[in-house]
């Protein structure tokens, strides 16, 4: 018996291009829009400031984020003083940025210290990260 | 005379498409972030101030307990802390010097309060060799 459907002739758009569109458009909003996000301790609650110049993008930045109880990393790994004033040293010599990016919990003096050791490496521009006020 | 033969279908799978995109699109969606981040550029203490001569300063410590001292004397609060700064006039360096276990939150709140009371000069410790702007 013969197929009562008719047979299909010439080009049949293919359902999932619109989907694809969609998808497309979200890649490029994310890519646009966000950036890449810096490993952040657990339970990490930035720092709050009226600040109102938006963080800027340097090539040579080198982020230090510390912790509520003042241990300081870079990129997700802890850091001795060793690492750290070896690290100082290196940005010291080079003109680098350095970004802190502490807790609000973390104790003042270890911010401190931080600044002071930047300081002496001779890093000229060190800006410390924070959030807007709720 | 001419004999045509027909044309294979050629038939484009979009599957390997979609599943590269879709890969993209969970990678940066779990890769970026659309924080609102914001910056205290800080100054070092030689392009800040030079020497400052001891008459021209004013130290606020920050005490554990939310109290402050004011050169030697107690303040409890805050307001009442910047009100006895500006008796002393605005145009003083006033060096922070927070106790061991005080949060750096404490102190930026400090700093953006003298900021906005007319203190352009706050320096964090006498010993420390970045100011706020």
């Amino acid at each position: 018996m013969k197929s009562l459907r008719g047979r299909t002739t010439g080009y049949q758009p293919d359902g999932t291009l619109p989907l694809i569109n969609i998808v497309l458009l979200l890649v490029l909003a994310f890519m646009m829009a966000g950036t890449f996000a810096e490993p952040l301790p657990p339970e990490f609650d930035p720092l709050r400031s009226e600040a109102e110049v938006p963080k800027q993008e340097v090539v040579q930045t080198v982020v230090l984020t510390m912790d509520a109880e003042g241990v300081l990393s870079r990129e997700g790994i802890n850091l001795t003083s060793d690492d750290l004033d070896a690290l100082l040293g290196v940005l010291g010599r080079r003109d680098d940025v350095l970004e802190v990016r502490a807790d609000a919990r973390s104790p003042a003096v270890r911010v401190i210290t931080l600044l002071r050791s930047a300081e002496k490496a001779g890093i000229p521009d060190v800006r410390i990260v924070t959030l807007g006020r709720k | 005379m001419v004999l045509r033969h027909p044309r294979p279908k050629l038939v484009l799978s979009l599957t390997p498409l979609i599943d590269v995109v879709f890969i993209l699109l969970i990678f940066f969606m779990l890769a970026s972030q659309f924080v609102d981040w914001r910056q205290i550029k800080l100054t070092p203490q030689a392009q800040f101030s030079g020497a400052v001569s001891e008459e021209q300063t004013l130290s606020l410590k920050l005490r554990n307990d939310g109290s402050f001292v004011l050169g030697d004397q107690a303040v409890e609060g805050l307001q009442p802390a910047i009100a006895a700064l500006i008796s002393h006039g605005k145009d003083r360096t006033v060096f922070i010097e927070p106790e061991e276990a005080v949060e750096i939150q404490s102190v930026i709140d400090v700093i953006e309060a003298l900021n906005a009371s007319g203190f352009t000069k706050v320096q964090l410790s006498d010993a420390v060799g970045y100011a706020a702007p």
